[in-house]
């Protein structure tokens, strides 16, 4: 295997992908190493750097996409538009824990 | 990238981790238990449950593997690979554990 310049952390609800790539690949190519791991054409993938959708023609550079960045995965529902992005966190967690915590102690 | 050349790591909450296979062997244990003889799930799914590494502490691990991977033999200046002092303890612990 030939190590890339870097990687990006994919994330989407409990999982993160970490994908190998250079700044010279295009989002598409992002999304086509997706597809192996996830089963999913890319045009049924979105892929999000802080909330804004990134294109598949353009490249990481472009977007300013560098090493270990986080970028969110969504994909495109039945009706044709894309679900809203849904990482999981432990901090989420936590605080639903302790919410249901609250309501049992009322 | 295909799914055979990949790992699955999940971590004590259940969060899962997707690595390359060649990031996974920079721990030896892993390494162990991917390459044991006999068909143990681990070898089989490419799937490996931590349940005593917390979230946190597992993604810190693999930016390590890829860390190490990249900068091994690299004869150009080599960034720090920067731990935040509340993550240090586990992290040597789980470091141990996975003998990276």
């Amino acid at each position: 295997m030939t190590i890339s310049s870097m990687y990006v952390r994919v994330k989407r609800e409990k999982i993160t992908y970490f994908i190998q790539a250079d700044p010279s690949d295009t989002i598409l190519e992002l999304k086509e190493k997706l597809q192996e791991l996830i089963d999913q054409l890319p045009e049924e993938q979105r892929l999000l750097k802080d909330d804004t959708p990134l294109e598949d023609a353009k490249s990481l550079a472009e977007y300013r996409i560098e090493n270990d960045d986080v970028l969110a995965l969504t994909y495109k529902l039945p009706d044709g538009n894309f679900e809203a992005i849904n990482i999981e966190t432990l901090r989420a967690e936590a605080e639903e824990a302790r919410t249901e915590k609250e309501v049992e102690e009322e | 990238m295909s799914k055979e050349s990949t790992v699955r790591l999940i971590s004590a909450e259940g969060f899962e981790f997707v690595i390359d296979y060649e990031a996974a062997c920079v721990s030896n244990t892993i390494k162990n238990m991917l390459s044991s003889q006999g068909s143990f799930t681990e070898s089989e799914l490419g799937e490996i449950k931590f349940p005593e590494i917390s979230t946190p502490i597992l993604e810190k691990v693999c930016q390590y593997f890829y860390y190490k991977l990249r900068y091994t033999n690299s004869t150009h200046d080599i960034p720090p690979f920067d731990i935040a002092p509340e993550y240090a303890l586990e992290l040597l612990m789980a470091s141990n554990y996975l003998d990276t």
